[in-house]
């Protein structure tokens, strides 16, 4: 009888993070084969969707789309498709057209080409079945929101189609597993009293957003919010931590900046997407979601 | 969807999350074999000069630390370099396939020691977890970016990608 295969674990830079894949249950030679074509596709979606890159397609859409309708790669119209959907359920509290706001934060950089107008919104964006891309305004798309998750599932769904018994696919915290058991995911939260949140999930995505550290020249390092209320187009708060589980990590990375700006409010819009919220507020966890469940204390 | 969520007893955590902890993705040849599969690897000895740091390192924006490089000639057809970028805390191994042209094929992390973001440079974090070491893996989700949209380790790695491809330019490809 073979013995069982090891793990194949593996890491490169890819979305502007470290991302990781490892491979259970599989011949490591065909593990090393999924994990390779799974980077594959993580750097196709990042060459198409990158904020950062004049040459991605993203860019392109920002420049052009305001002038006339611009065919996009399948990859990009799903992500805006789903995108779209996530603003619509939402009433506009996940808005992919918030970027000008990040611009001017100093947490994107600025676009040449185009300036996007004050008060355009995800509603300028129009798509059409066949495939290309229109704003009604000039604006600016980041997909920064959505795009990690959908780059995590795609990997996924690549790998599971070999059956491994295990599959582990993060990009710096967006992450998706499948295996055999539950699994507990630590949170890279602030926590006290000796105790660390964590998550038990099981074929599940995670997605968190906090607020980080950033330094100023002037006042020095002070804590910033790198989240956009989208009704106000102000800062969300910043001793907000959240943490979101769905079935997709699209899902989860896109309603984490849902659950940033409306908090407990956001209830309704995670069980249409069968999720569950935890939100740090100050001091206090809080769950969200019918499907949520917390124990305090307990012992992984 | 089922999702518990819980604040686990740090007493209770096993988990490799001394400060030592790495891990170890693959050996440099198992590197190669992903990179150039079925190759045979001749190591190159090269040594830079003074003036070549210097003007890699004007190239690139980047400081060299090594002098000494670890390359390998492809019977394929390339290169192969492992090398060290500096991380926030500590060197991350990485290696970098170049084709016959000098342009990257591949990137992969040797190893990794900074799983844990910036929860590493707070002394207390680290203490909670002296002594817990049964080699399970400790998954912290959190992400910070910056600007250039990149967080720092993978901007290290860009960075010294972009200085070994300026060792090629300079020291390499006339090898």
């Amino acid at each position: 009888m073979p013995s069982p295969s090891l793990p194949i674990e593996r890491a490169k830079p890819l979305l502007g993070t470290i991302v990781r894949i490892r491979v259970d249950g599989l011949p490591s030679s065909l593990a090393n084969e999924v994990i390779t074509d799974a980077f594959d596709l993580i750097a196709e979606i990042h060459r198409l969707m990158s904020f950062h890159e004049p040459e991605s397609e993203l860019s392109r859409l920002n420049r052009d789309a305001s002038r006339r309708a611009v065919t996009v790669d399948p990859h990009t119209y799903a992500v805006l498709r789903r995108a779209m959907e996530l603003a619509e359920m939402s009433d506009g509290l996940f808005d992919p057209t918030i970027a000008p706001q990040l611009v001017d934060d100093g947490l994107l950089p600025i676009l040449d080409g185009v300036s996007p107008v004050a008060d355009a919104n995800w509603r300028d964006v129009e798509l059409s079945p066949d495939g290309t891309v229109r704003f009604g305004k000039p604006l600016w798309l980041d997909l920064g929101g959505i795009a990690k998750g959908y780059a995590v599932d795609g990997a996924f769904e690549r790998i599971a189609k070999h059956h491994p018994t295990r599959i582990y696919v993060e990009a710096g915290g967006d992450l998706r597993l499948s295996g055999p058991e539950p699994e507990l995911v630590y949170l890279a939260a602030p926590h006290r009293d000796n105790a660390v949140p964590a998550v038990r999930i099981d074929d599940a995505a995670v997605a968190s957003s906090g607020s980080q550290m950033r330094h100023d020249e002037v006042t020095g390092a002070h804590r910033v919010s790198p989240h956009i209320d989208p009704r106000t187009r102000r800062h969300c708060k910043t001793d907000r931590f959240v943490t979101v589980v769905a079935s997709r990590c699209i899902d989860a990375d896109a309603l984490t900046k849902v659950v940033m700006a409306a908090g407990t409010a956001s209830g309704a819009i995670l069980d249409r997407y069968q999720a569950v919220a935890f939100m740090l507020d100050g001091t206090d966890w809080t769950s969200i979601g019918t499907h949520a469940s917390m124990t305090n204390f307990c012992d992984p | 969807m089922k999702a518990q969520f819980l604040l686990v007893p740090t007493v209770a955590i096993v988990v490799a999350a001394t400060p030592a902890y790495a891990k170890v993705y693959l050996s440099v040849e198992q590197a190669q074999q992903l990179m150039f599969p079925g190759a045979t690897f001749t190591q190159q000895p090269l040594t830079l000069t003074d003036e070549q740091v210097h003007a890699i390192e004007k190239a690139s924006g980047t400081d060299v630390l090594n002098h000494q490089l670890q390359l390998w000639k492809v019977s394929t057809g390339g290169w192969f370099i492992a090398d060290q970028v500096v991380g926030k805390h500590e060197f991350i191994p990485i290696a970098v396939g170049l084709d016959n042209a000098g342009a990257v094929k591949s990137i992969e992390i040797l190893e990794y020691r900074e799983a844990f973001g910036d929860q590493v440079r707070n002394p207390q974090w680290l203490a909670q977890f002296n002594g817990k070491h049964n080699g399970d893996t400790l998954t912290l989700t959190k992400d910070i970016q910056n600007i250039s949209g990149a967080t720092l380790s993978s901007k290290h790695i860009t960075d010294g990608v972009r200085r070994l491809l300026a060792t090629y330019a300079i020291a390499i490809a006339s090898h």
